[in-house]
């Protein structure tokens, strides 16, 4: 809830302030806007004489603490005359809250010498904690806190620390910039990182103060933030700083009065859920989940008001650990009549209350188990923060409260629900839900209203420390194995023999799958029209196609489930984006089939498809869409829309003849679309050959594999499927590699070689060897590899890499089976420049036959075939065949007619 | 005097624990120290002898929670369904040295709420839902349940979603274990035996009106062991008793197919060997299996399998049972409601497609379909949380009987086409079903159990011999792959196991490869 930042001298229906006496210049503005409309009411605040056992001052009263202490404030301010809008407090109207500062006080352009000591020295009850004393503490710590103690308490604890950009940027007074930041945007919350607490050496104490006792402490440090606020805008104003000069400045001052201040503490070391015990009853606790459902605002109440019906006596009762106490009898003692007292609802007060469910997430849940669920209580400002599926840090009180049974009794038995008041959320806990950051927009996941002041700088230090007693947390302890590991200089091979280890040899394929799931960084070009220009896919796609039983489908089941958001379906009956499927007889076999599986487009993930070449054409068809532009359009219910499928692709396929044919180009071993084909970054051949050594090795490897006690996994090291998939994690989010100029310059080269590999000095024709496409894939590569290696830039080895990967799979696949030759015409018309040769040789002699005339009737297909046959050295092809009788009659040479076997080409005389 | 304290213990548990707390009350500390003395005294007076604990009555369809009188003694053999519920506090202490906890509470409205209640005394305990062991054989629930069972009229269970078979009858049960830090290692799908004190308490406190369930408050528990081992003498001729076993179930329920029957045997005495590399147990799809006269027939194959393993399931696929029912558990308003595959590790299933007609499958089947296959291909299954799956491991067998070629829905390691060679019919009603005599049926019963629990070595022999045979073999025929390999090593693996040979000899491999020419040739 946002207070007004202005407020007129004289709310409608409020009478004259000065009656009133005033109690304290604190005041309380919790939930002016509702009070506002309840205003006529409170035209005859005189008719409630104030009850004498009524709260004596006024608290900051915030929703989430349930404090026992009434804290005056630690010295009292006299302020300019005129200043009188307190009175807008229409709820304190009655008299006893007033906080109306004396009418008579002069004009003081000086403020009152601080005092340190308060009013009043009180003591947590029970403790030895002198609440004066952690007052003092705090504002010790508000005012000479500076950057470069944290920086040096995070070295002692081997933690990295954030390098300064100047050496005043160490010795900045943090709280004080914060401060002045929250006065120039009127935010009234500070976030504070205990973790500064603990490395401030005077205020070391406060942090387990805090920690044990939140409930007495953060109000008291509330306290001190609204009179250090106005400490320093009196400073300010003092000083002539701009925009605290004269009027200006004393309209700040009243602002900052009218406001209630909250300290949010974070920072604390995060416990797991179900670590959460009694013990922890009534501390402050940080704990991590996500959240899975949130009710709609509950106006909470937080100060009943009573009114005595016999003597119209009023009584206020504030709520603690959740319950209001109603008076069982008018607390005059000239009336004393019994149950005469009765709410009155409009002149309560209420907060906005909210309650979260907040779930485990699965990376917490020990192995096996079925995650935890508490409640949380959100209150004011941080209602409608998080939304249900967010993953979110929270820090709150913990609470028991005992249970009644069943509502319609008062009775209430000794069973206890536990929640969280929270103070402090924080959204996004990690990264581990492992989605590509950028395929987010920017800036998206703020948090509104709490957000601004207090983490800005913190955000990055915080990135890497949560601990609270000095302790690594787990995360950091995995990041800085991370950072080793990227250090290694057999990292590349570690990492790609880590990926199915149980899968043999295959090196170069998989170091090209290791790369897909770095994957190129996406860029998209923010100008351009229609919000935003093109986008340039960051994913790399690879295809694997070969012989059965190679492991294809192992690798894609690896693939699948150390991906982030790995989705896994077989081409077979897939559709792209239903989720329906049907059960139908085979026209063939007549039995029962299912048909059409799930296939829903991971976006942000890599996408495996078993099976690709048996996919249908309609669901390719929506491949074609997911490659090159990274959307899905469905057509549902008369609605077409366009989602997102920022996807790489991983597919598998089988060659046509089940088997390979090493004798037959590569596009006619796979069914499919040479533009579909061309879209892959990466296509592999894995071809089964019958070798001797081999096969002894491999059924050696699988035998001790599958049979012997102790499995090894060919005897090397090798990452855990967990770590790979962490560090693969850790790089995507994090790393994000520009090319080098050195890198821009060697891609360059390297492309314009692979083009000049088609130019055969020895031959007039050109073959197409590389394209764009493959610059744009070699991009991808080499960004990739840098990400492997959490390099900020793309260097030469990238490239170098990169290029080394295109070339193997290049050779694999685009080689001319007739001519031996790569040739990339291969794989984008599904022609090469070989076959093209060959095409217009047979359409040169198809013609000759023609006019060699067997008189007007024509030549018979078959005969054509044979006698083609009979001049060729190699044999001729069907398919080719037709395509060039088809071509011919696309360009009215000749005429086809009759069906089947007793189709005549006719020449067209002209 | 032990016996004195027995049946003090079974008449009033609660007045023997309020003893016991006024004995050893004081060593409560912070922890869980007297909720774990309790566990030993009780586990002591209990278990003193195996007949002692079958004193104890227990819980079932046929003596349902209701039928006891408040705070009885009771034990309950179970499936744990949910632990998703959060810890429960409660005073370990109520006024007048009273012991809290176990059910025991105290009204607190009279003295004036919060401040009265002494917040040090708050204790936690564990709350979860367990129910009747989904699927346990007749037989085997004979073994662990008391003879003295009365009838009482049909139970109707409180939370009928929580059963992974829907509409089954079954006891589901609150459990409370107040030995909080020992019941941290209970999962999903564990069987566990429970001791304690019956009551009624409202279920799920977030709620606006909890509703009241039966609530055991555990005085003490057991885990089952993974490996169940069965009592009784060891089986007297292996390979005899193997034969008889093969015999039984091909004339009984496969028409007289003794192959087809081995492959079932060997599917069925399958377990979870290891996970990386995946050793699991190859799911089997029973093809060209004869349509029944009446849809809604059981094949006998279900009858002769319930009587010789432990968990028996048979799920009779129906485009309407794919559609409508839950195979994978779901969190639904925070409810965890159990699926058909939520069932302890060990569990057989066979399910059949004579039922499926054409028609649609809805978006829920296709995922209950795909659930199948995951637990198929690698024994996981995903349960589903609101934002989030969490993955479980599973351990059972699965047997597809199909009409076609192949099974309609799933792909499975295993497909063997029924050679039907006597007339006999495969869907024979149960008491039409020639019973061995009691003693071959349990020599059958342990022998499977004792090759499920068991374990295969592989000598340096046969090792130089499997992987001579595979070059050779490459080299006459290329189209031999590694799958092959390493289906075959898994085949020869179940296959000593069933002949109890702790060593995979180069005779076994021979035999695998036999039969599983012979199944090849099928598929021609």
């Amino acid at each position: 809830m946002s207070t007004p930042k202005r407020t007129p001298l004289f709310a409608p229906g409020s009478s004259s302030p000065l009656p009133f006496p005033s109690s304290s210049p604190t005041k309380n503005v919790g939930r002016r806007a509702a009070i506002d409309s309840d205003a006529p009411l409170d035209s005859e605040p005189l008719d409630f004489p104030s009850s004498p056992t009524g709260p004596s001052s006024v608290r900051n009263r915030r929703g989430d603490i349930h404090s026992s202490l009434s804290l005056t404030p630690s010295r009292r301010r006299t302020r300019p005359v005129g200043y009188n809008d307190e009175l807008n407090d229409n709820l304190n109207s009655d008299g006893t809250h007033l906080s109306l500062p004396p009418s008579s006080a002069p004009h003081l352009s000086a403020a009152a010498a601080p005092s340190d000591e308060p009013d009043e020295i009180r003591a947590i009850w029970g403790t030895t904690v002198n609440l004066a004393e952690t007052m003092k503490l705090f504002r010790d710590f508000l005012k000479g806190f500076k950057p470069k103690y944290r920086a040096s308490h995070d070295r002692a604890l081997g933690l990295r620390t954030r390098t300064f950009a100047s050496p005043e940027e160490a010795e900045l007074v943090l709280y004080e910039m914060y401060l002045r930041k929250m006065r120039q945007t009127g935010e009234s919350n500070l976030n504070l990182d205990m973790m500064n607490m603990l490395s401030y050496p005077p205020s070391k104490k406060l942090y387990s103060q805090l920690q044990k006792y939140p409930q007495e402490v953060v109000p008291a440090m509330d306290q001190v933030l609204k009179d250090l606020m106005l400490e320093i805008a009196d400073m300010d104003q003092q000083a002539g700083t701009e925009d605290m000069q004269g009027d200006q400045g004393d309209e700040e001052i009243a602002d900052i009065m009218g406001k209630v201040y909250k300290v949010r503490p974070f920072g604390l070391k995060s416990v797991n859920m179900r670590d959460l015990n009694p013990a922890d009853t009534d501390k402050l606790v940080c704990i991590k989940g996500l959240v899975i459902r949130a009710t709609a605002v509950i106006p909470d109440m937080k100060v009943a008001f009573f009114r005595c019906l016999t003597c119209s006596h009023t009584v206020q009762v504030e709520i603690d650990r959740g319950k209001i106490q109603e008076p069982a009898r008018c607390p005059r003692d000239v009336c004393a009549s019994v149950g005469t007292m009765s709410l009155v609802h409009n002149r309560c007060e209420f907060a906005d209350r909210q309650v979260i469910r907040l779930q485990e997430t699965p990376d917490a849940v020990p192995d096996g188990q079925t995650p935890h669920t508490v409640s949380l209580s959100v209150y004011d400002e941080l209602v409608d923060v998080s939304k249900p599926g967010d993953r979110v840090v929270v820090t709150g009180i913990f609470r028991s409260v005992p249970v009644r049974v069943n509502p319609r009794q008062r009775t209430i038995k000794s069973l206890f629900k536990t929640f969280l008041d929270v103070v402090h959320v924080r959204l996004g806990a990690g990264n581990t839900l492992g989605l590509d950051r950028s395929t987010r927009p920017a800036g998206g996941d703020r948090i509104p209203g709490v957000g601004g002041v207090g983490d800005g700088a913190d955000d990055e230090l915080e990135d890497g420390i949560t601990g609270g007693d000095g302790r690594k947390t787990r995360r950091a302890e995995m990041e800085a194995k991370l950072i080793g590991l990227s250090r290694k200089h057999d990292l590349y091979e570690l990492l790609s023999r880590s990926l199915a280890p149980s899968i043999w040899e295959m090196d170069d394929v998989k170091k090209g799958i290791l790369l897909q799931l770095f994957g190129g960084t996406n860029k998209s070009i923010a100008r351009g029209g229609g919000g935003g220009g093109p986008r340039y896919r960051g994913d790399i796609n690879v295809l694997l196609v070969g012989d059965p039983g190679t492991a294809k489908s192992q690798i894609l089941q690896y693939v699948h489930k150390i991906a982030p958001r790995g989705v896994y379906a077989s081409g077979k009956g897939s559709s792209a984006v239903g989720l329906t499927a049907y059960v139908t007889r085979d026209p063939d076999s007549k039995q029962l089939v299912l048909e059409s599986g799930a296939l829903v487009l991971s976006d942000g993930g890599v996408c495996c498809i078993d099976e690709f070449d048996k996919m249908s054409d309609a669901t390719r068809s929506v491949l074609h869409e997911v490659m090159e532009q990274q959307t899905v359009s469905i057509a549902k219910a008369g609605i077409i829309t366009t989602l997102n499928a920022r996807t790489s692709i991983l597919a598998g396929a089988n060659p046509v003849e089940s088997r390979y044919n090493v004798d037959l180009p590569i596009t006619r071993n796979i069914d499919l679309p040479p533009t579909l084909i061309s879209r892959f970054d990466l296509l592999y051949l894995v071809l089964d050959q019958v070798d001797e050594v081999i096969d002894r090795r491999l059924a050696q490897h699988l035998v001790g594999l599958y049979l012997e006690d102790t499995p090894h996994t060919g005897g090397q090291n090798i990452l855990p499927m967990e770590e790979l998939s962490a560090y693969i994690d850790y790089a995507r989010t994090h790393i994000h590699p520009i090319l080098s100029e050195e890198a821009g310059t060697e891609l360059v080269r390297s492309y314009v070689e692979m083009r000049n590999l088609g130019a055969d000095p020895r031959s007039s024709e050109k073959r197409i060897t590389a394209t764009t496409r493959q610059l744009e894939s070699m991009i991808r590569l080499s960004e990739a590899h840098a990400r492997m290696r959490f390099a900020a830039f793309v260097e030469l080895q990238d490239v170098k890499e990169a290029c080394r990967l295109m070339r193997e799979a290049i050779r694999t696949s685009a080689m001319d089976p007739r001519t031996g030759k790569i040739d990339m015409g291969l794989l984008n018309t599904g022609t090469g420049q070989g076959q093209r040769k060959m095409k217009d040789d047979m359409r040169r002699e198809v013609l000759n036959l023609l006019n060699a005339g067997v008189g007007t009737r024509g030549i018979r297909w078959s005969d054509a075939v044979k006698r083609l046959a009979e001049q060729s050295s190699i044999k001729v092809d069907s398919a080719e065949f037709a395509q060039v009788i088809k071509e011919l009659e696309n360009e009215g040479m000749v005429n086809v007619v009759g069906e089947r076997d007793k189709r005549m080409i006719r020449k067209i005389e002209n | 005097m032990v016996s004195a304290l027995l049946v003090d213990a079974l008449k009033s548990p609660t007045s023997v624990l309020q003893d016991f707390y006024n004995d050893k009350g004081n060593i409560t500390g912070h922890g869980d120290e007297f909720p774990k003395a309790v566990s030993k005294y009780f586990s002591d007076i209990l278990l003193k002898t195996r007949d002692t604990v079958r004193e104890v009555p227990y819980l079932s369809v046929i003596n349902p929670p209701e039928s006891f009188p408040e705070r009885s003694l009771v034990r309950f053999r179970a499936m744990v369904q949910d632990t998703s519920a959060s810890p429960e506090m409660y005073l370990a202490k109520l006024k007048g040295n009273k012991c809290g906890g176990w059910g025991n509470t105290e009204d607190l409205a009279g003295n004036n709420t919060a401040h009265n209640i002494d917040y040090s005394s708050l204790r936690e305990c564990t709350v979860l839902w367990a129910v009747s062991i989904p699927g346990e054989t007749a037989w085997h629930a004979r073994e662990s349940e008391s003879s003295n069972t009365s009838q009482h009229t049909s139970h109707q269970p409180s939370q009928p979603h929580k059963f992974p078979i829907p509409g089954a009858a079954h006891v589901g049960v609150q459990v409370k274990i107040y030995d909080h830090s020992a019941a941290q290692n209970i999962k999903p799908t564990d069987i566990v035996n429970f001791v304690g004190i019956l009551t009624s308490e409202p279920i799920y406190l977030e709620m606006d009106s909890p509703p009241e369930v039966p609530t055991l408050h555990v005085l003490f528990h057991e885990p089952q062991p993974a490996v169940e081992k069965l009592l009784g003498p060891p089986v007297p001729n292996i390979s005899e008793t193997r034969d008889n076993l093969i015999n039984w179930i091909s004339k009984e329920s496969l028409g007289g197919d003794r192959d087809a029957a081995e492959w079932v045997l060997l599917a069925i005495i399958a377990r979870v060997k290891s996970r990386t590399p995946p050793l699991l147990p190859p799911p089997l799809t029973l093809s060209r299996f004869p349509q029944p006269r009446n849809p809604s027939s059981i094949p006998s194959l279900t009858h002769v399998l319930s009587e010789i393993v432990p968990m028996f399931i048979t799920v009779p696929l129906t485009l309407d049972v794919l559609n409508q029912n839950n195979f994978a558990p779901e969190s639904r308003e925070e409810i965890l409601h159990s699926g058909l595959l939520q069932v302890p590790r060990g569990t057989n299933f066979l399910f059949t497609e004579s039922g499926i007609q054409e028609g649609r499958v809805v978006e829920k089947g296709v995922m209950n379909v795909k659930a199948v296959q995951e637990v198929m291909n690698a024994q996981s299954l995903e349960y589903v949380f609101p934002y989030s799956r969490f993955s479980f491991q599973t351990d059972m067998t699965f047997i597809v009987l199909s009409e076609g070629r192949k099974s309609a829905f799933f792909q499975t390691s295993i497909n063997i086409p029924l050679q039907i060679i006597s007339s006999e019919n495969v869907y024979r009603a149960k008491d039409q079903i020639k019973m061995p005599a009691t003693d071959e049926l349990i020599a059958f019963r342990r022998l499977v159990a004792g090759a499920k629990a068991g374990n295969v070595q592989v000598a340096d022999k046969t090792s130089t011999y499997i992987q001579d045979d595979f070059v050779e073999q490459r080299k006459r025929d290329n189209s031999i792959t590694v799958d092959d390999l390493i289906h075959l090593m898994t085949v020869a693996r179940l296959l000593a196991l069933s002949l109890y040979e702790s060593e995979l000899s180069t005779d076994v491999w021979k035999r695998a490869k036999e039969l599983e020419s012979r199944r090849k040739l099928r598929l021609r």
